[in-house]
């Protein structure tokens, strides 16, 4: 028999399987319920097509205890669904991830390591990557982790368990749903890691290119300035090489009379300056469309409705201690500061 | 002086979890004493205090407390209808700065409890400065007047035959054949008495006993609290504020003095300790000793930044007291009841209660252990 830890954890399941999604929840609500004296899971879906048939909440609602469903709308990606997950979770401790990773050994290790002082624990799957991943992964950390304070672990999973001050502190800060690990990853005193086991028929969702791509353009746009001072300086650069040009064209008109031989070199600088010229009105443009996105006063999601379980709180338990000390740590620290 | 020798029942303190105690097994046929160190029934803890009938919004990093508040303040409100003060609005705010819960997760957290919460008119949200404060919301939280919930108890326990004994302390509880012996000092002198249980419900002097009986000290935390009363301007009359949840204040009424209470998270505490036994201090003597400097100024200033109006409130006198804590409750805020049944001694049962209204929980706990008592 586990000893209950007095504390309250909330589950959040992104995008939960709806093939397997009833015997899942009566596990974790099993594993929750046997390990901690409150907790609640958070089902995290969005709206599908017509072609997707959707889960059957209200019938998980009927039969698992403990549960509220939020449902965003469509266009919503599952970093913010992550986001909006632990944002509207009420647990002291609170663990989220995909169906796959929240097994007993994942959830347990995560928890006791966060109650010893680790306010943000993340999970770490080593799984063989494609090549294309591990090399831009390479290069990316190599050019941008000093400047955009980027420390996520190389075999970073979609995996974390948060205390709450270490959520409440980067709910705060600037693009918290779109960037919401490495905002926990800047907020957290001290970090913790565990090595993720999945369950044994899952399989790992694979990384894609265009996704991957995506992420690292919008970490570094959003994240650093340093890319764009980087093309200012390259635009004024182009400048001076562009007048030093038209000096060099002016000299050797006055020296020389024969003109149409210099005409390849007069298109090679051109094609030069060109260049250079769109690929920073590219960059200027891809941070103007940033800035309209960023500015559009949108709301990072929309709630499209939230359900939750008949029955979500243990009506019969009473107010009382027969200790006055605990022997669980719980270094979360959600009482009174001292 | 007691009339008797011998009890089934011996109350310590006379406070309100004692007095309430004390009834139910006197109601149940037992011969009951109930032992009030002061020449009056409820004159600390149970007194000195925010006077404030949870409902539950006051503990969202703890569940329990607050669901358990819940379902008792409706109980509590239909039990004592005459001490309870209802006719202000009451306002709970959510600090943007330091606060460990967001508006969004206190109205989750309310939600799940059942506790009515609805955002509060632009009008009261005009009183608080924006910068600080994130949302205000309207909740349904009232006041008791502690005198006349005395009174109450008063008339309860005498028609259920508790032979209330004040200004009597209990030096001692041992063991004896079987039973327990209890020394008691009255104003007459001092006296033995056995008795079938005790129930120690003395707060933060529950030690005190445990001390001189050679008993092993319960873990507690104490805290040297002051609690400045003030009359607040007219701006502020009918309406309580709290803020949550971290360290910010609470304005509200206090009815047996028709004055409103100022405490604050940060200044209200003085001072902490923990008990130690080779060099044991009663916490009443504590409080008797301390030098009682207000801190009022720094509660003001603090709330002030929050509550603009609290500047126009003036302070008339302060209310000390040492708040007793589990150390457990450190990691959560809850305040949770604390009953050591058969602690070192068989019949001897320790109760520390943190909230007034949760009171019922003890009742049932015991209730459903009566084969142990009756």
């Amino acid at each position: 028999m586990n000893k209950i830890k007095d504390i309250f954890v909330s589950a959040v399941v992104i995008r939960p399987d709806r093939n397997n999604i009833l015997d899942f929840l009566t596990h974790l609500s099993d594993i929750l319920a046997s390990h901690y004296a409150h907790y609640e899971i958070l089902l995290m879906t969005t709206e599908l097509g017509e072609s997707a048939p959707d889960l059957d909440i209200d019938d998980i609602l009927q039969k698992i205890k403990h549960i509220r469903a939020i449902k965003l709308f469509r266009d919503t990606t599952d970093d913010v669904l992550f986001a909006a997950g632990i944002e509207n979770a009420i647990g002291d401790i609170i663990v989220c991830s995909y169906q796959e990773f929240l097994t007993e050994k994942n959830v347990i290790e995560s928890v006791n390591l966060c109650c010893e002082g680790n306010d943000v624990v993340s999970g770490v799957f080593h799984t063989k990557k494609p090549f294309w991943y591990r090399f831009g992964s390479s290069l990316f950390r190599k050019l941008f982790s000093q400047i955009l304070s980027y420390n996520l672990h190389p075999d970073d999973a979609f995996f974390r368990c948060v205390s709450r001050r270490a959520l409440n502190a980067a709910i705060g800060t600037r693009h918290f749903h779109r960037f919401v690990f490495l905002r926990l990853s800047n907020v957290c005193e001290k970090k913790g890691y565990i090595d993720l086991k999945l369950s044994s028929d899952e399989q790992l969702r694979k990384p894609h290119f265009l996704d991957s791509f995506s992420r690292a353009i919008s970490l570094i746009i959003f994240n650093s300035t340093t890319p764009l001072r980087v093309m200012n300086l390259s635009a004024l650069l182009v400048c001076v090489i562009s007048f030093l040009v038209a000096v060099y064209t002016v000299v050797v008109k006055l020296i020389k009379h024969h003109v149409v031989e210099g005409w390849p070199t007069m298109m090679l600088v051109l094609s030069f300056l060109f260049f250079f010229l769109f690929l920073i009105l590219a960059f200027m443009g891809e941070y103007l469309v940033r800035i309209i996105f960023d500015t559009n006063q949108a709301a990072p999601y929309h709630v499209l409705s939230e359900k939750h379980s008949s029955v979500m709180l243990n009506y019969d338990e009473l107010n009382i201690r027969e200790d006055s000390v605990s022997s669980e740590i719980n270094l979360t620290q959600t009482g009174r500061d001292r | 002086m007691p009339i008797s020798d011998c009890y089934d029942i011996v109350v310590i303190g006379a406070g309100f979890f004692g007095m309430n105690i004390a009834e139910y097994f006197a109601r149940r046929g037992k011969k009951v004493l109930l032992c009030e160190k002061y020449e009056a029934c409820m004159t600390r803890a149970s007194y000195t205090n925010q006077a404030r009938i949870h409902n539950g919004y006051h503990y969202p990093r703890s569940v329990l407390t607050a669901m358990r508040s819940r379902i008792s303040f409706p109980r509590f409100v239909k039990e004592f209808p005459e001490c309870v003060v209802n006719d202000f609005s009451k306002y709970y705010g959510i600090g943007k700065i330091l606060s460990k819960v967001n508006a969004r997760q206190f109205e989750e957290f309310c939600n799940r409890i059942g506790a009515e919460c609805e955002e509060a008119s632009p009008s009261v949200m005009k009183l608080f400065d924006s910068h600080y404060i994130e949302k205000i919301f309207r909740v349904r939280e009232y006041a008791f007047d502690s005198k006349k919930l005395c009174e109450i108890m008063m008339k309860r326990i005498r028609e259920a035959n508790v032979e209330l004994s004040c200004s009597t302390s209990v030096e001692k509880v041992l063991e004896h054949n079987g039973g327990l012996k209890v020394e008691i000092v009255t104003e007459d002198g001092k006296y033995v008495i056995s008795a079938k249980h005790v129930f120690n419900c003395t707060y933060s002097n529950i030690n005190s006993v445990n001390q001189s009986s050679g008993i092993k000290l319960i873990p507690l935390k104490y805290e040297m609290t002051e609690m400045a009363l003030v009359e607040v301007p007219d701006e502020l009359k009918d309406k309580a504020f709290t803020i949550m949840c971290g360290p910010f204040f609470s304005l509200m009424p206090f009815p047996s003095r028709d004055l409103y209470s100022l405490s604050h998270v940060r200044y209200t505490p003085h001072y902490e300790w923990y008990d130690d036994r080779d060099k044991y201090i009663s916490p009443l003597t504590v409080c008797d000793l301390d030098k009682k400097e207000t801190a009022f100024h720094e509660m003001q200033f603090d709330s002030a930044r929050y509550l603009p109006l609290i500047r126009k409130c003036r302070y008339r006198d302060s209310l000390w007291e040492v708040k007793t804590l589990l150390p457990s409750s450190e990691t959560d805020d809850s305040r949770p009841i604390l009953f050591k049944m058969n602690y070192e001694l068989n019949g001897y049962h320790c109760v520390m209660g943190g909230k007034i209204d949760n009171v019922y929980d003890i009742i049932t706990t015991i209730d459903q252990n009566k084969e142990v008592f009756l």
